[in-house]
């Protein structure tokens, strides 16, 4: 029987859409059996690897004997499924033995040659796990991949070489998380503090030698100065935040000094990062004056030097603080009766009075924070 | 030949390539999220998060909470959030006018005392009458004010609100511990992002503890067990492709986090429509194109928000015909984008795609059905020929579903039981015998509802969490 | 013979838990382990403990409500606190409420065993 085109077209239609669907659903039975059974084996393999790694660590085994048991799996994502936990909470001799472990049963090879793989995934899984085993000798290839224009390559490469804690790396990371992706603040801060505590040394370094207290000696102090000179194209306010929130992260009191001499002369955004460092640290330059800050044009700074003013106790700022109390911006009112609150007897008293003489924001607030200090 | 004879052959015509641009444009989805979903995927394994949470740098955020007579389930949903792992955040729940014992509930377990926090009217929103703090959890506030409605409630969140970003969750749903953080790295990771948002995923009968769904569980009534289908269909390949070519047009109203300063530079949610989540979408798209900023609105199909769906075949039925309804208000009220260049994928192809064939898809669908039974008693049908394209229609609604649910067995996995996935298939070949009918006719509902500006407002039958859970233990 | 002492472990990483569990074990001590703040505070308040690791981030309740409930009720507990290193707020915190020592992650198993035989006066 000749069948009409049109209806031809419409079987083999018909058969086409049955056939996908039939293996789709082939396709999700195959993929969760084989999913159990895998998950399955590792559990299994796990097992007898956790009685290895923990014998190994406690050095009843040695590092021969725990390696052959892992590279007989012959499967390193599986190894490092396991590994990874290890890796990135244990420190010291802890994290140097399994990263020998790593070496020995071939993992760091395996993922270095992964590197240079065609698959996006493979190399952006390798650049981060040689990162979390801190390979410095993969710091060029990591380099490599931060000049991609793959944002992935980028974050992983970004992240990989921060969790190695390679400072060498630091300026050029910074300079590419900057300029070539859309990474905030928070963000690119987030990843360059990976690095670790040695690069908040470099980082004051730099700030000395702009300050003229000091001078920028290895590369990576030059570098960051550089930035800080405005060398590129990002404006350095940027840099000199950036490089500041991760002093104040690392609550890096050694360098107070240079930030004390920085903020006289600084633009009012490195200003606002500047106190908010004094806030993470816990403390301000000796000798600071913190008054100009209480009476500054931008509200964030005064907002800031209310919530720092606590490290100087100034007693001479008291009725600047009063005067913020009818700041027009609502947190400028509110980092000011907090300090008021926490300045004793005074404060307390100072804010009370408030409540009663006057109308209107100085009051709102007295009262607020009065009402806040009662629930704490 | 009879006039009808020409009518019924252009109208022929007009389905066959209706019906090709339609499942062409769910073809092409579904290969645009596959990759999609591959490269979010790849982001995801890259991508830190624990060590992201754990660090100082992050976006503080604002959970609003809207709340209509929610005696039954805020408290769990206060404490769902309350146990949420993230850094700094606040929760601003909004008690809109509730008749019943919402707030004196609130009052009680949260010992709550009024405040004298203040805020600024940077939405315009009903009067507030009162703010609260409470005494055992700082970062709970409680705003209290007349009944306005959903959107007003929210307005008046953000108002409320001191943080850069704002989360706005439903009352009766949980999210997912690491799906705040998931959705908040998108903000931190680009500049540009205005709004983002997860999945949606039915809770009925999951085993959910302390505000955690600790275990997946496919639930045995009838009518959620197609919009489960439904859901993985809508987010999996639907929004996944559309956020792979930049054309997001929905964000679900349930679980989406925006900036701050972009929501109040559009003016806030529109008070006067039911799908003030959608025509917020569209509005800030349409004000960040007119205030000349880059922008992004991204589809993350990794955070997970579960939330209650209907039951019942009425509580379905409005709630159906409440979305097709706020799809045409969204749409009326943001036609300028309507095949306008200016707005990019957005304008060219999700907007015009969603006007002719979700929002028309209705009426088309419909008519189909009477003119095909016209047709057979004029006696005007090829029978082989219909009967073909009949089943072309169901198996290719078989195929898109099914290839949805092998997305979800690809990346995400989330019914531990084989068994459960297959019914879902099972039910993926059922809603196309009625449900599918049933569903257009409700939507065709909500399209008159539009048209002639009812308001069918209905209320969803409320099961608290905690009972429903002891009942599922019982049964 | 001495009563071998009970050390409570609150860790919601299961390597990191077992780790601790098998080092612990090798020092001589008994181990409960526990992976959220709900499980290690009962346990902390039901049982017999002798010292406690607690991690600070854990589901369902974080290790600082932990302390702070376990303080409430046990004063004299020794608890070790376990946090990231960038969390100054968490180590703050930790010591105010009475946090007896902590440990920041990534961490020596050396030194968090150390730490807790000084606590509970073996060293």
């Amino acid at each position: 029987m000749i069948m009409d085109p049109y209806l031809y077209i419409l079987v083999q239609i018909i058969f086409v859409i049955a056939g996908l669907t039939i293996l789709f659903l082939l396709a999700i039975v195959l993929l969760r059996l084989f999913h159990s059974l895998g998950e399955k084996r590792y559990r299994q393999m796990t097992e007898d690897w956790e009685d290895v790694f923990f014998g190994y660590l406690q050095g009843e085994l040695t590092l021969e004997e725990a390696a052959a048991v892992f590279k007989k799996a012959n499967s390193y994502p599986w190894m490092w499924r396991f590994l990874a936990p290890y890796i990135r909470s244990l420190d010291g001799d802890d994290f140097d033995q399994a990263k020998l472990l790593c070496r020995q049963a071939g993992l760091i090879d395996y993922y270095k040659k992964r590197l240079h793989h065609r698959s996006v995934t493979q190399k952006a899984l390798a650049a981060r796990t040689l990162g979390s085993l801190r390979c410095r000798e993969s710091t060029s290839d990591l380099l490599a991949m931060l000049h991609s224009k793959n944002p992935i390559f980028i974050l992983a490469a970004a992240q990989g070489l921060a969790a190695s804690g390679d400072t060498s790396a630091f300026a050029q990371t910074t300079r590419t998380l900057l300029n070539h992706t859309f990474f905030t603040f928070e963000g690119a801060a987030e990843i360059l503090s990976r690095f670790g505590v040695e690069s908040c040394k470099a980082i004051t370094a730099a700030l000395e030698a702009k300050t003229g207290s000091g001078t920028a000696e290895n590369p990576v102090e030059k570098s960051l100065l550089d930035h800080l000179h405005g060398k590129d194209s990002i404006e350095p306010y940027v840099y000199y935040s950036l490089y500041i929130d991760l002093l104040g992260n690392f609550r890096y009191r050694e360098a107070l000094p240079a930030l004390g001499k920085l903020a006289r002369f600084a633009d009012q955004e490195t200003m606002v990062h500047i106190l908010k460092a004094f806030l993470r640290i816990g403390e301000m330059p000796p000798g600071f004056d913190i008054k100009p800050f209480l009476k500054h044009d931008y509200w964030v700074v005064r907002s800031f030097a209310a919530q720092v003013w606590k490290y100087s106790r100034d007693q001479e700022a008291l009725p600047l603080l009063e005067n913020l109390l009818s700041d027009p911006y609502w947190w400028v009112r509110y980092h000011a009766a907090r300090a008021l609150s926490e300045a004793g007897q005074n404060g307390k008293t100072l804010l009370k009075r408030k409540t009663t003489e006057s109308a209107g924001a100085a009051a709102d607030i007295s009262r607020y924070i009065l009402e806040l200090n009662e629930v704490n | 030949m009879s006039g009808w004879a020409v009518f019924f052959i252009f109208y022929s015509v007009f389905i066959i390539l209706y019906f090709i641009g339609l499942n062409g444009s769910y073809l092409l989805l579904v290969l645009l999220s596959f990759f999609g979903l591959r490269r979010s995927r790849i982001t995801q394994k890259v991508s830190d998060r624990v060590q992201t949470f754990r660090s100082s740098f992050y976006k503080p955020l604002t959970i609003i909470i809207p709340a209509f007579n929610e005696e039954t389930t805020i408290v769990d949903t206060i404490y769902s959030v309350l146990a949420l792992q993230y850094p700094e955040f606040e929760i601003v729940i909004v008690n809109d006018g509730s008749r019943d014992n919402t707030l004196a509930v609130m009052k009680k377990q949260f010992k709550l005392r009024q405040s004298a926090r203040s805020y600024n009217l940077d939405i315009p929103c009903g009067t507030i009458h009162n703010i609260y703090i409470s005494a055992d959890y700082p970062n709970l506030v409680i705003v209290d004010k007349d009944n306005g409605g959903k959107s007003d409630a929210l307005n008046a969140g953000i108002n409320v609100s001191q943080f850069p970003l704002f989360c706005n969750i439903d009352s009766d749903s949980v999210v997912d511990s690491a799906a705040l953080l998931k959705v908040i790295d998108l903000f931190v990771k680009d500049r540009r992002v205005v709004a983002a948002g997860g999945t949606i995923r039915a809770a009925n009968h999951c085993r959910i503890e302390d505000g955690h769904v600790v275990e997946a569980r496919l639930s045995p009534r009838f009518w959620v067990r197609f919009q489960i289908v439904e859901y993985l269909r809508a987010f999996l390949f639907g929004r996944a492709g559309w956020s792979a070519i930049g054309g997001i047009l929905i964000l679900s109203g349930a679980f989406s986090v925006f900036r701050r300063k972009a929501v109040v530079d559009a003016g806030g949610y529109r008070p006067d429509t039911v799908g003030e989540d959608m025509e917020l979408t569209l509005r800030i798209q349409r004000v960040m194109k007119s205030l000349k900023r880059d922008y992004r609105i991204v589809f993350l199909p990794d955070p997970v928000c579960w939330t209650q769906v209907p039951e019942t075949y009425r509580g379905l039925r409005t709630q159906r015909r409440r979305w097709q309804r706020g799809l045409a208000e969204s749409l009326f009220y943001n036609f300028s984008m309507f095949l306008n260049p200016q707005y990019g994928a957005v304008g060219m192809i999700s907007f015009p795609f969603f006007f002719i064939f979700e929002l028309l898809g209705p009426v088309i669908e419909l008519s189909g059905y009477i003119v095909f039974l016209v047709a057979i008693y004029l006696g005007l049908l090829n029978p082989p020929f219909a009967i073909l394209f009949l089943v072309v229609a169901i198996l290719l609604g078989i195929m898109l579903s099914t290839s949805a649910i092998l997305m979800e067995e690809i990346h995400f996995r989330k019914y531990p039981r084989l068994r459960d996935v297959l019914i879902l298939f099972i039910f993926a070949i059922l809603e196309n015998f009625f449900y599918r009918q049933l569903h257009a006719w409700w939507r065709f509902q909500g399209l008159l509802d539009f048209l002639f500006r009812r308001r069918t407002w209905g209320t969803l039958d409320r099961y608290s969490f905690s009972e429903k859970n002891m009942e599922d233990a019982q049964s | 013979m001495e009563k071998q002492k009970l050390i409570l472990i609150a860790e919601d990483d299961p390597s990191v838990n077992r780790l601790i569990t098998f080092k612990l074990g090798k020092e001589g001590f008994k181990v409960r382990s526990t992976s959220d703040g709900k499980e290690a505070l009962k346990a902390a308040l039901e049982e017999d403990i002798d010292a406690a690791i607690i991690d600070v981030m854990m589901p369902f309740l974080d290790g600082i409500q932990v302390l702070k409930r376990i303080r409430a009720e046990k004063p004299q507990l020794p608890v070790i606190i376990l946090t990231v290193k960038s969390r100054g707020e968490d180590i703050h915190k930790a010591l105010e409420l009475g946090a007896d020592q902590y440990m920041t992650k990534p961490f020596q198993t050396a030194e968090l065993v150390k730490s807790l035989k000084s606590l509970l006066g073996e060293l």
